[in-house]
């Protein structure tokens, strides 16, 4: 690719041309703790539980 | 007293006929193709996860194992994820099962969608069902085989850049890979993030234009997503009007089968006896450039993504004495060839310096592919060329070259850099193997691909079902 002549080629950011994707700042249902624990390696209490760093 | 059902031959559509005017139940409708996966799926391997479903009057539908299902073991064909059962399900799942569709299971990809052959999987590969000595293309080689196998009356696959096309190809059979943006990525498995696109595989074009309508629309949890024009579920028998354009580059390239060549030009000529005109057309630099771009964008994206598996928080786990060892640990235990392979090139192109020589310049080679093909559509309707340059090859073949195994996605590629929606639809057969003839429009025609698939389909009179099942 480096052999092309780029200069006044932007580059693609997004390939559909559509600017900000707004939402309705609303409430919503959302994962448990448990739902969100549910496939964890290890876990303390409300924490994932690793090796010291 | 029942209906037979032959799950070889029986079409979503005719299926949902039949149990709507209750010649068939629900019920029995799913176990008949539990019995069919029972007696074939040991030697073909589409499977990865069965899952029991069975309740309801809804469709049976197989899902590919990168999309993920509520308590249903998604995989994603790596071990990093052997036990990694998801909590939620994917938009397009939670779609499908709004319309009484049942999950009959998970079917096998290469590991992380990287792949042209299934053959990366770490379950072992996928076997085509019109020879199983044969890849069933990748990586949702297993949805595709599932549908040509009649294991499932229709699928749902992922393409980043050829994963629907190139299996369907491969295996007889009918793929979409939607324009960017038209399906939910949400609960998906992510890959590289500004390709990836869900899309639905069928046994023909009507059936494939009904499940991309079930799937497809805005979805505020993934805000890549947009409004989508109505799906028109074709019926129309001719081309009158339409314009086809040839790239003389997508069917010259080197490397094409002559039996390949045969049969998509008899496919041509069909299409101007049903009042198409065909035209030659021009795509050069997109075939020049278009696989050293993608796997720029493709594995740096995947090198970011992957960064998720570090053993913390879900998926597996080694052994280490500190954070940092279990990480690296669990990074060489969990990945397989491929996706390291993958994470190494990503992550080098993404490196301080080099970003902008590499990453940059891609990004900038996507732009250039996309006003290329925008400019073949101020001629053309739409677009044609071979799916893959060639028929399914044989197991191992292409294994140890990785390179070989890229330029299978040399047709498929181009289209995915621009956003654009391509349909691949079975148009012959070479040395008794399925051809796939790939038709690509501009953004948001899927409507135009179903309604040229669909007359096409309908004269070429291709047989789906594999002739030694016959």
């Amino acid at each position: 690719v480096s052999e092309l002549d780029l200069s006044d080629v932007p580059p693609t950011a997004h390939p559909l041309e559509i600017q900000n994707a707004w939402a309705e700042d609303e409430p919503a249902p959302c994962l448990t703790h448990d739902e969100a624990f549910a496939n964890a390696p290890d876990r303390e209490g409300d924490l994932f539980r690793v090796p010291p760093a | 007293v029942s209906v037979e059902i032959d799950t070889l031959r029986l079409t979503a559509e005719e299926a949902w006929r039949l149990v709507e005017a209750r010649q068939i139940s629900g019920a029995e409708l799913f176990a008949a193709y539990v019995t069919a996966i029972g007696e074939r799926d040991p030697e073909l391997h589409a499977y990865l996860t069965l899952a029991d479903d069975a309740g309801g009057d809804g469709l049976p539908i197989a899902i590919k194992d990168v999309i993920g299902t509520k308590g249903i073991r998604t995989t994603a064909g790596s071990k990093m994820l052997e036990s990694y059962v998801p909590v939620y399900d994917a938009t397009v799942v939670e779609r499908c099962k709004a319309r009484g569709l049942r999950i009959l299971g998970k079917t096998n990809t290469d590991e992380f969608a990287m792949g042209s052959s299934t053959e990366n999987s770490a379950y072992g590969p996928t076997h085509n069902p019109w020879d199983p000595t044969r890849v069933p293309g990748g990586s949702g080689g297993g949805s595709a085989a599932a549908v040509s196998g009649g294991l499932a009356p229709w699928a749902l696959g992922s393409d980043t850049g050829g994963s629907i096309k190139q299996p369907a190809a491969l295996c007889g059979n009918v793929g979409l890979r939607p324009t960017y943006g038209t399906v939910s990525r949400y609960g998906v498995v992510a890959f590289a993030s500004s390709l990836d696109q869900v899309g639905p595989v069928a046994k023909n074009v009507r059936d494939c234009a009904f499940l991309y309508s079930i799937i497809s629309g805005r979805d505020a949890n993934d805000t890549t997503t947009v409004d989508v024009p109505p799906v028109e579920l074709p019926t129309a028998e001719d081309l009158k009007g339409l314009r086809i354009g040839v790239p003389t580059e997508m069917n010259d390239a080197e490397g094409i089968e002559p039996g390949v060549s045969d049969a998509v030009r008899k496919a041509l000529e069909q299409a101007e006896q049903l009042g198409a005109h065909v035209g030659e057309c021009s795509l050069p630099r997109s075939v020049a450039y278009g696989v050293a771009c993608y796997y720029l964008i493709a594995p740096s994206e995947a090198s970011s993504n992957l960064a998720r598996y570090d053993g913390a928080r879900y998926g597996l786990r080694s052994d280490g004495t500190d954070f940092q060892e279990m990480v690296m640990a669990t990074r060489r235990d969990g990945f397989g060839d491929e996706p390291k392979r993958r994470i190494m090139i990503g992550t080098y192109a993404l490196s301080s310096g080099y970003y902008d020589a590499y990453y940059g310049t891609a990004q900038k080679v996507r732009t250039m592919i996309r006003r290329e093909h925008d400019a073949v559509f101020r001629d053309f309707d739409v677009i044609v060329s071979p799916t893959s340059p060639t028929v399914a090859f044989p197991l191992g073949e292409k294994v140890g070259d990785p390179l070989a195994m890229y330029l299978n996605d040399l047709l498929t590629i181009p289209s995915c850099m621009a956003g654009l929606p391509g349909l691949s639809i079975p148009c012959g057969l070479s040395e008794g193997l399925p051809v796939g003839l790939q038709l690509i429009g501009p953004q948001f025609a899927e409507n135009t691909l179903f309604r040229t698939g669909h007359a096409l389909e309908r004269a070429l009179g291709f047989d789906v079902v594999p002739a030694r099942l016959r």
